[in-house]
């Protein structure tokens, strides 16, 4: 083994011990706020696990999904937790009780500890005898995926995978992101949002950096074509310049009238059904693209995804319905 | 070796030092207060020699540019961050430090 290898070796090592151990940390912490920050660094190990496994598509996603955006939800999530008093706030009364509730450190607990553990070491067992007996030197779907997809117009095989050959996954997860839409609006009215909490600091920061950030959602829906990149990344990206904005007091899309808001949020997935759904009255099967117009389709396609999902993820930041909608002004923030 | 492999090679352990000296602090002062400025300050100097020391190895002056935007966006990021953090902390009533 060269130096360089040695290197990597070492580097996986490092990696290998620290994922269960901050995993296990984040899972077993009695405080919250700590649990929250194991999770993130966890989704950043996990994102240069997928980098040493030459998935760079998959760690995007880890590091701004996974680890910046999950993380963000969460630390509002404790932060209303630690607000709401319970039973007594008007907005949070009709929550069932788990939801407004700590979670009790060593009462009545629903599963035991015991038959979780079986559970987990019979799933442990399980995925150990599958790999263990997975074929060696399996070529996998790669050739195939290689053959298929197109040489010019749409070289990044992922996303040729996942809009072309398998677009109904992505649908499926937008209309997932959809559903949490829904689900949280459902609950109730939005937190009134901390006013003067940020600074000139915070302000200044997202001006200088909310250009270069809409700049990099871009390039990342353009070079999602033939580079790593995609309308989930891109789409993240926008969600978390929305985050700053919102913690920044100024939010992003306050002056949306509720139609305008609900548009953006359903573009994305109506657009792709649509498309899916055209393609079948021109006797192709649904999701399958012409050759021809293939990357135009799919360029349209991720950059309506992209917005919705932006707007999705900026909704979800926000906990709850737009304020606008009851008193029926359009001053409500989100 | 060649000679700019060595100035590479040097780059990566004086930065790997300022990383530890900073993470060493971290762990080490006594408030959050001197954490943050140590922290900070170790891990923008260590950031900006291990990129330097990547920038010998480019292959091309876009990528020298790429590292160069990486520093700038993590110089801003964490200086802002940490501001950030230390006034939470001070609304908060963490008081300073003092011998």
């Amino acid at each position: 083994m060269d130096a360089l290898g040695l290197v990597n070796a070492a580097f996986d090592l490092v990696v290998i011990v620290l994922l269960p151990a901050v995993a296990l940390g984040a899972v077993m912490s009695a405080d919250l706020f700590k649990a929250i920050i194991l999770f993130i660094t966890l989704g950043l190990l996990l994102a240069l696990t997928w980098v040493r496994l030459a998935a760079p598509d998959v760690a995007l996603a880890e590091a701004a999904i996974g680890s910046g955006l999950m993380g963000a939800l969460l630390l509002s999530a404790r932060e209303r937790l630690a607000r709401t008093r319970p039973g007594r706030d008007r907005r949070t009364s009709h929550y069932p009780r788990w939801m407004t509730h700590p979670p009790p450190r060593r009462s009545h607990r629903a599963v035991s500890p015991w038959a979780a553990s079986g559970l987990v070491l019979i799933a442990v067992a399980g995925l150990t005898a599958a790999v263990v007996t997975l074929p060696h030197e399996a070529a996998g779907l790669a050739p195939e995926v290689a053959r298929q997809t197109p040489q010019r117009d749409l070289a990044n095989q992922v996303t040729f995978v996942l809009l072309d050959a398998r677009g109904y996954d992505t649908l499926l997860e937008i209309g997932v992101l959809l559903l949490a839409v829904a689900a949280v609006w459902s609950l109730g009215e939005a937190p009134e949002p901390p006013q003067n909490a940020a600074g000139p600091m915070l302000q200044g920061f997202v001006g200088t950096v909310g250009p270069i950030m809409v700049l990099v959602a871009g390039y990342l829906l353009w070079a999602g074509t033939d580079a790593p990149g995609g309308a989930f990344q891109a789409g993240v990206m926008l969600g978390a310049l929305g985050v700053l904005l919102s913690l920044a007091g100024r939010h992003p899309l306050a002056r949306l009238p509720g139609w305008a808001l609900r548009l953006a949020v359903v573009s994305g997935p109506m657009l792709f059904l649509a498309v899916g759904v055209t393609m079948i009255g021109l006797g192709r099967h649904f999701l399958e693209y012409p050759q021809a117009h293939a990357k135009a389709l799919i360029l349209l396609i991720e950059a309506t995804a992209m917005i919705s999902i932006g707007v999705i993820l900026v909704s979800l930041y926000a906990g709850g319905r737009p304020l606008s909608d009851e008193s029926g002004t359009r001053k409500g923030r989100l | 070796m060649e000679a700019i492999d060595l100035v590479t090679g040097v780059g990566l352990v004086l930065g790997a030092f300022f990383f530890c000296a900073g993470t060493i602090a971290l762990l080490r002062f006594p408030d959050i207060y001197t954490r943050l400025h140590a922290l900070t300050k170790g891990d923008n100097v260590g950031l900006a020699l291990v990129l330097l020391a990547l920038s010998f190895q480019a292959g091309s002056w876009s990528e020298v540019c790429a590292l160069l935007l990486i520093w700038l966006l993590v110089m801003v990021a964490s200086s802002t961050t940490s501001f950030l953090i230390a006034q939470a902390a001070q609304r908060k009533g963490v008081k300073p430090w003092t011998r």
